[in-house]
């Protein structure tokens, strides 16, 4: 891990010398391609590793001293207001020419992932409240100061709890007008965009084949649409190339799948992660400012819509650390229980959890073609190829020893159902239907107490049988089951948690 | 797209010339000077450890068995008074508290009125809300006990719907209540033993007695004592008219761990404790508690015994004996000078008037009284019983535990059932500070310096101050506040 210099900054020096001495602090770190020179003042501070030590006493002095380097800094963004956001201001182009190491800028993403936003630095706008708890359309709130004030249950990028719902596109001051959201947790990002990447493109190519073939032939063709062994309906292309998707299921109309958000609202992490800076923060990426319209960004226009008074707030080049910190999380971990008379009734848990259905949507597993999390920023030409295999958070998912396949252990399909009537929302988001959600992946469900969209089952069993819908015979087979059956299947559930990790806080 | 100008000036700063060697070689920034030796890494590991064997083997007990969970927090005030099971003895009571602090509650052990209910983040009036489901839940900030995030407001006093119709609320952090208890419920006993010695001396005299109240140093104005037994108590300043100083919740409405534990699981969760239960017996509180008609289930939601005065019992021994704040100033030698100078900066411009210091707590000895029963109080030592690390009977608080008016802009937006004042707050303890972030009551400070800012009313002087102050002066103010913190400790991730 790289130390970032004290004995620079002890000098209490004015902060721009401070940041000149940063900057020339990373231009002595080794790059890929020889080049030293940067000049962004994105500075790795320390205070995270995608590390996890086999031995618990070194875990622990580790995190003990990320934790000293968190407040020393904090120090020196006393003296030096502005120094941590500061380091986090890395530059695309920079990244582009590979002066940053995958793992660097997971670091950066991880000091963004824990900054407090200040107005100083964007948060909020003039055309927002200082806070609001329910938000006001898609213009959000703001509601939180920092991605670490709901994402904390569980360990780092862990989930929210109830309290931390967020409430979307209200009226800015109603609970019952907004859509109660409870912060998911954010282990194995990657590998979900991934799978979601190779589903998309699976789908795009039975479509495109299909409207050839029919084009072709000069007569309309219907194709079942079907990727990873999960099935999404049919589609009709017509012999004059026009498609009917009436009878998609579980995607939208382009066919593109979206495994981010409750309701599978975004296919990229990056997507995602530019929408909750903005609607949580009051954060507004240069993308979003070149880009989307005055409902979502504010309306006073040019290179400051929120009219804050501060200009490219989030750069393409934070949003880009930011997406590599998260796709790079951990990947959460089967962990049977240490009681010897439980292990039997966990197996036998997993064997009822198919039986009754469950696994139908909460599909055990999807295989994964390639490791490589290709993430290139939005106008670059250069693409960083992330192995997740190899270079993600500890732990990380390794290849089976026999096949060599990567099996995500993901416990969805990616795939929105109807899920009945106890969940159904009143209204539609973002276009998609109130009693539909995608299927909530499971994987570390253990440490993401409470559950569902708007968290109000507090435990497992609860969540179990608000289901509805689709998942209403499940439903109805568990709740056959005495207590003493359903114990192994919550037995299950349980053995679904995250690697232990030592703390700091 | 095109890229937006940031930073124009790094052009220039990049030519600087390095001047350091690499920095690889830094030493880590150990707040205490050092790593922790090899000893105190195994201690503080193997304890971490088995707390976290402990619930994960809860966690599967639980799944096995429904309800076996709620057994951790099942607690007999009696088998405390007897010790049936050692449930009397410190350790115990500590672990049903800690369960108590994490546990989720549910619909079946009394959650809400109503089987699987909704969140109500906006409180319906004093009756509370369902904000969510356990104490860990808010208190996450910083650390285990910890204080609240900005999404973890709580919405008092609503109308059940509306974040504009309710005052707002953050969840401080939980750290070092047993001294501060302990501080207000002596300064209580000092103030009210002025009032009724200038009672007794009134009634003797027959003549009316004007006294002074002051306590530990501190003034709370003056009262009247009357021969005829009454009290004229128009001068009496930041504290209520029966002089009881109340040092928990933001406006300083709590005097007692167990009051604070207990009102909190019934505005938060709906749970609704024995002790509470019994007061309804004689007087039905329907806006607080419901509308009965059983008084042993005010909610009516059919689960009886939410909560047993023994865990009010064990909440409070908890939070009594949970760790004190420390100050660590920063590791660089640079860094620390400009922190001793923001210390002195803090008593130069006013602040530790109000965020005084250091209060001295003259008994070490707590008792903690049961409600109901007449069994010997649980007994402990402030400094040598709990958690580490402990303040010692100096308790660096930077609190007077008295009430102040704080201006407009600080105001709550509605008024509140009482007679405080929608201006007037307990002075905020400062012990914990950095590790509490966001600042007042309503969370709205992003930083310290903007909290500092904030303050009006009896503090616009020292905010006057701090404003005309040097950025580099108030940059030592700020450094000196940061160092108010937590002691670093690894535990388990959960």
């Amino acid at each position: 891990m790289k130390r970032p210099s004290f004995a620079a900054l002890s000098l209490a020096l004015a902060a721009t010398a401070a940041l000149a001495l940063a900057a020339c602090d990373n231009a002595e770190q080794i790059n890929p391609i020889g080049v030293t020179s940067r000049a962004s003042p994105a500075e790795t501070l320390g205070v995270a590793t995608t590390d996890l030590p086999a031995d618990v006493k070194e875990q622990a002095l580790l995190a003990l001293e990320q934790d000293a380097y968190r407040r020393e800094h904090r120090f020196l963004d006393a003296i030096g207001p502005g120094h941590l956001f500061r380091a986090t201001r890395v530059d695309q182009a920079e990244i582009d020419q590979g002066l940053w190491l995958t793992d660097q800028l997971f670091q950066l993403g991880a000091q963004l992932f824990q900054q407090t936003f200040t107005s100083d630095v964007g948060f909020g706008g003039k055309d927002l409240p200082p806070m609001a708890r329910f938000h006001h359309g898609r213009r959000g709130g703001p509601d939180a100061r920092k991605c670490t004030a709901c994402h904390w249950r569980g360990g780092p990028g862990g989930a929210g709890d109830a309290a931390d719902n967020a409430y979307l596109d209200g009226d800015g001051d109603s609970q019952s007008s907004a859509l109660a959201r409870n912060p998911p947790p954010l282990h194995g990002a990657g590998w979900v965009e991934l799978l979601g990447r190779e589903m998309s493109e699976e789908l795009w190519s039975l479509r495109d084949g299909a409207s050839s073939f029919a084009q072709e032939k000069g007569y309309s063709v219907d194709i079942a649409l079907s990727t990873k062994g999960v099935s999404f309906g049919t589609l009709t292309v017509h012999a004059d190339g026009s498609i009917d998707t009436s009878k998609v299921v579980g995607v939208d109309a382009d066919l593109t799948i979206k495994p981010f958000g409750w309701k599978g609202s975004f296919a990229s992490i990056r997507d995602a992660v530019e929408d909750a800076l903005l609607v949580h923060h009051g954060m507004e990426s240069d993308y979003l400012v070149s880009t989307a319209g005055p409902e979502r960004i504010g309306s006073h226009g040019g290179l400051d819509p929120d009219g804050d008074g501060v200009t490219s707030e989030i750069s393409e080049g934070q949003v880009t650390a930011l997406t590599v910190f998260l796709a790079m999380q951990e990947t959460p971990q089967e962990v049977p229980p240490k009681q010897p008379d439980f292990v039997p009734r966990l197996a036998e848990g997993i064997a009822k959890f198919e039986a009754i259905g469950c696994a139908k949507c909460h599909v055990p597993s999807l295989a994964v073609r390639s490791p490589i999390f290709n993430l290139a920023g939005r106008d670059s030409t250069a693409v960083l190829a992330i192995d997740l295999a190899a270079e993600a958070a500890m732990p990380r998912l390794a290849p089976d020893l026999q096949t060599g396949t990567l099996k995500v252990r993901l416990f969805s399909d990616l795939k929105r159902h109807d899920v009945g009537k106890d969940l159904a929302e009143a209204r539609e988001d973002r276009g998609v239907a109130g009693n539909l959600f995608l299927t909530r992946p499971l994987w570390g469900i253990a440490r993401s107490r409470p559950y569902l969209h708007d968290a109000h089952a507090p435990t497992l069993e609860d969540a179990i049988l608000l289901h509805g819908g689709e998942a209403q015979s499940a439903r109805d087979a568990y709740a056959a089951l005495t207590d003493a059956e359903r114990g192994p299947i919550r037995i299950f559930l349980t053995s679904l948690t995250r690697a232990r990790r030592m703390v700091v806080p | 797209m095109h890229l937006l100008p940031s930073f124009p000036r790094l052009a220039l700063l990049a030519t600087i010339p390095c001047l350091l060697a690499s920095a690889t070689d830094t030493p880590v920034p150990w707040p205490h000077g050092a790593p922790p030796s090899s000893d105190a890494l195994s201690a503080a590991v193997s304890g971490a450890q088995e707390l976290a064997d402990r619930e994960r083997s809860e966690e599967f007990l639980e799944a096995a068995e429904k309800g076996e969970d709620g057994e951790h927090i099942q607690l007999f005030q009696q088998d405390i008074d007897e010790n049936n099971y050692g449930y009397g003895t410190l350790d115990r009571l500590f672990q049903f508290g800690d369960s108590f602090f994490g546990h989720e509650f549910r619909s079946e052990e009394g959650y809400g009125a109503s089987p699987n209910p909704q969140l109500q983040r906006v409180h319906d009036g004093v009756y509370g809300g369902r904000d969510t489901f356990s104490c860990a839940a808010c208190h996450s900030v910083g650390g285990p006990d910890g204080a609240g995030s900005e999404t973890q407001n709580a919405f008092l006093f609503g109308d059940g719907e509306h974040a504009s119709s309710a005052n707002v609320r953050n969840a401080p952090a939980v750290l070092g209540l047993g001294f501060v208890q302990a501080l207000g419920a002596e300064m209580t006993a000092v103030l009210q033993y002025q009032r009724d010695k200038a009672l007794q001396e009134a009634a003797a005299n027959g003549i009316p007695v004007s006294i002074l109240l002051e306590s530990k140093g501190i003034s709370f104005g003056a009262l009247i004592a009357h021969p005829d037994g009454t009290v004229d108590t128009d001068q009496v300043e930041g504290v209520d008219p029966d002089l009881v100083v109340k040092p928990f919740g933001w406006k300083g409405n709590v005097a007692r761990l167990r009051r604070f534990a207990e009102d909190a699981a019934r505005v938060h969760f709906g749970i609704q404790s024995d002790v509470l239960c019994e007061a309804y017996k004689l007087t039905p509180d329907t806006e607080k508690l419901g509308p009965g008609p059983e008084w042993f289930d005010p909610d009516n939601d059919g689960i009886y015994h939410e909560l047993l005065e023994g865990i009010v019992t064990a909440a409070a021994v908890y939070m009594a004996l949970l760790e004190s704040p420390v100050m660590l100033p920063p590791h660089d030698p640079g860094l620390r000078d400009r922190w001793s100078h923001g210390s002195v900066v803090f008593d130069q411009i006013g602040c530790a008037t109000c965020h005084r210091r250091s209060s001295e707590v003259s008994f070490s000895t707590w008792k903690e009284l049961s409600d109901t029963t007449t069994g010997l109080p649980v007994t402990f030592n402030l400094v040598n019983d709990g958690e580490q690390p402990r303040s010692s009977l100096s308790v660096q608080l930077f609190s007077d535990l008295k009430r102040h008016e704080m201006g407009d802009a600080l105001a709550d937006a509605h008024d509140e059932p009482g007679a405080i004042p929608r201006g007037v707050f307990l002075t905020r303890p400062l012990w914990g500070l950095s590790e509490s972030a966001p600042y007042l009551h309503a969370g709205r400070a992003a930083t310290i310096p903007a909290a500092i800012l904030d303050h009006g009313g009896e503090a616009q002087q020292s905010r006057d101050a701090f404003a005309a102050l040097s950025p580099d002066d108030q940059a030592d103010l700020h450094i000196f506040l940061l160092s108010l913190t937590r002691e670093p400790k690894p535990r388990v991730a959960r």
